[in-house]
């Protein structure tokens, strides 16, 4: 969905890597199934929701090779369905959905892209209905967002505590009290921190078009923003060290990504953005 | 008396009481009998000294009352502010943190100070806000540079997020063992059983 949660591959293993790119294959495959254009909202985002929660769940993991369209010559190694895959796969549709309405109600350059996806988001979103507990909690999340984002508000820190729950409840959902707790504080801050990247990602564009975006109206500088970022990782690391892991291979994965592929991606945005001179 | 005190000495209701003593004392040298004593308007200055000495008298009434039913200690301003402010420290302390924040947002816009800007920093640690709680503490250490409690909240977040992920390492976690432990592995073994009288490896 925005591509910022993902691994460092020069740094994984060859078998974790593949395993890596089986869980994507997995994921597209469950999309298929689900509603066959979902497929077009793939991303590593949600491979590592996927991740998280097998490693939660304990979900079986087993391989089956398969050809596809993108890689018509070559069988692959695909995971099979399981329900993380297939709650993935959900979850994906739901955010889609309500990030087009969000671009429907832009001023920027998405707003156009927003209206054209509509129909096709509306489609799948019905065909896949989600789970009413999870459409109330994006309303509601959501709904706040907007109320402040319409008020200009100021605190980058608030607007992404709106997201960070959002993702809490997403992270959460269907698992026992113990795993939910843990999984809950790791999408809070995965939530929090996508939103405060992506906020620092598009700064340049916003200011241009008029956008929303709380720290240009807030105005923060270069090491605040790292400062607050690296907090969050830290809050997720927390959390990431209580799962008790079955299986070393998603383990090293889900550390990989926390540790240094998230990492990497800030350092790209805040270097692109650094370059071009500083916040304020 | 129907004037207002503060009128009367010519000073604003804000002002300290080293301003209030001041103000006094250089309204009791003009208005002195002494400098009226054969004039024909030393009884108009005698009541003007009257009226001053009231409002002097009134004012110091008014804000001792004011200290004592206020929260306790306070500094030689005579606020009470620095007592609220107290009162949000052990919120904090206690761990009750909506209450503190209620408190915070209550202080009027004018008594923002240092140590109102630390106290709203505090909080928003707790909530995970990092972004604006360095703002805050940013404000405090700005506002009162020396204060050594301002600064070290501020570097103590700086220096965690600066520690993040040192602790990873990007090879493989301890237990695996590669072709070298394997190698020298064996040829212990092998020269152990040679010492026994066997022989594991034969060419070696």
């Amino acid at each position: 969905m925005f591509g910022y949660i993902k691994p460092r591959t020069a740094e994984l293993k060859v078998k974790e890597h593949e395993f890596y790119k089986s869980v994507y294959c997995g994921l597209c495959k469950s999309m298929k199934k689900r509603a066959s254009m979902l497929r077009m909202t793939l991303s590593y985002d949600f491979v590592f929701l996927a991740l998280v929660r097998m490693a939660m769940t304990g979900d079986s993991c087993s391989f089956h090779l398969e050809r596809c369209v993108v890689h018509p010559f070559k069988k692959r190694p695909v995971l099979d369905n399981n329900q993380s895959l297939t709650f993935c796969a959900d979850a994906s549709a739901l955010l889609t959905y309500y990030n087009v309405l969000d671009k429907m109600a832009d001023k920027g350059k998405g707003r156009l892209r927003g209206y054209l996806s509509y129909p096709l988001a509306k489609r799948i979103f019905k065909k896949i209905s989600p789970d009413a507990e999870l459409i109330l909690s994006a309303e509601k999340h959501l709904g706040s967002l907007s109320e402040y984002e319409k008020q200009n508000g100021d605190s980058a820190d608030c607007a992404a505590e709106h997201f960070g729950l959002l993702l809490s409840d997403i992270f959460s959902h269907g698992l026992d009290e113990r795993n939910a707790a843990i999984a809950a504080e790791i999408g809070r801050h995965i939530g929090r921190w996508i939103y405060l990247i992506d906020a620092l990602d598009d700064i340049e564009d916003d200011r241009k078009s008029g956008s929303y975006n709380p720290l240009i109206i807030g105005g923060y500088n270069f090491d605040q923003a790292v400062t607050a970022m690296n907090m969050e990782l830290i809050g997720l690391e927390r959390a990431i060290e209580l799962i008790s892991f079955s299986d070393s291979g998603i383990e090293n994965i889900i550390k990989n990504i926390i540790y240094l592929g998230m990492p990497d991606c800030a350092e790209r945005v805040i270097k692109k953005w650094r370059d071009q001179g500083d916040l304020k | 008396m129907t004037a207002d005190p503060y009128k009367v000495l010519g000073v604003s209701r804000d002002a300290t009481d080293d301003e209030i003593k001041k103000a006094y004392r250089e309204l009791t040298k003009k208005y002195h009998p002494d400098n009226y004593a054969n004039s024909p308007l030393s009884e108009v200055a005698e009541e003007k000294m009257k009226e001053i000495n009231e409002a002097y008298d009134e004012i110091q009434r008014q804000r001792s009352s004011a200290q004592s039913g206020g929260y306790g200690s306070s500094q030689s301003s005579g606020r009470t502010y620095t007592g609220e402010f107290i009162r949000i420290r052990e919120l904090i302390n206690e761990g009750r943190y909506s209450e503190a924040q209620i408190m915070l947002g209550s202080v009027a816009q004018s008594d923002r100070n240092a140590e109102w800007n630390f106290l709203k920093g505090c909080v928003l640690v707790q909530m995970g806000w990092y972004f604006d709680a360095q703002k805050y503490f940013e404000t405090a250490c700005y506002m009162d540079p020396s204060n050594a409690e301002y600064r070290a909240a501020l570097d103590s977040i700086r220096n965690s997020s600066s520690q993040y992920g040192r602790g990873y390492r990007t090879n493989a976690g301890g237990g695996e063992c590669s072709a070298c432990d394997m190698c020298s592995t064996l040829i212990c073994a092998d020269c152990l059983c040679e010492c026994c009288g066997g022989d594991l490896i034969r060419c070696c």
